[in-house]
């Protein structure tokens, strides 16, 4: 077991973990959102515009942390800096 | 190798696939209340965001990190500055 093979596991198991935390909270919470906006909406139909907008703000705060996951996992797959590290200095 | 426009051009690509991203979600958040089936509607427009937009970053980032980086330094910049405009909007209003 060199250091290769231990940064290329961890950065693989940790690049999964990172996925399927990052795809189900963002998915969870997301639901909640929209049910619970489409329930105010159907409550009070006049406050739709403002509704709208809230929801707004708040998906797009849930679905920004669904894409630093990506990037997370993006860069420890793709542009793994401490893999690129170890390979240029050598075993 | 590294040129000087090369950052600002990844910043202002990140400006543009932020724009892509919330617009297209403002957009399909506007829809929801008409939509015959508005799960169906969320998953599809978030699925077919984050295809795109996760892609367009794979493609720039090119091997690096510090290039993902930028993009995402522009992305997270367009997410502030519509968030703001739509908090002031809903200030102006009420």
């Amino acid at each position: 077991m060199n250091a290769e093979t231990l940064i290329a596991m961890v950065s693989i198991f940790t690049a999964g973990l990172t996925m399927g935390l990052g795809a189900i909270g963002p998915a969870l919470g997301e639901g909640r959102a929209v049910a619970q906006a489409l329930l105010a909406i159907a409550q009070q139909p006049d406050e739709a515009n403002t509704i709208t907008r809230t929801l707004f703000v708040g998906l797009a705060m849930v679905e920004s942390t669904a894409i630093y996951c990506f990037v997370i996992s993006m860069i420890l797959l793709f542009a793994n800096p401490y893999w690129d590290h170890f390979l240029s200095t050598g075993p | 190798m590294t040129e000087s426009w090369l950052w600002p051009a990844l910043f202002a690509a990140g400006l543009g696939l932020g724009a892509f991203f919330y617009g297209g979600l403002w957009w399909t958040v506007k829809r929801l209340p008409a939509a015959h089936h508005p799960v169906l509607t969320m998953l599809v427009s978030f699925a077919v965001r984050t295809a795109v937009t996760i892609g367009v970053m794979a493609g720039l980032m090119a091997g690096d990190w510090r290039r993902l980086a930028a993009v995402l330094a522009g992305f997270v910049a367009m997410r502030f500055f519509l968030v703001w405009r739509q908090r002031r909007h809903d200030a102006i209003q009420s």
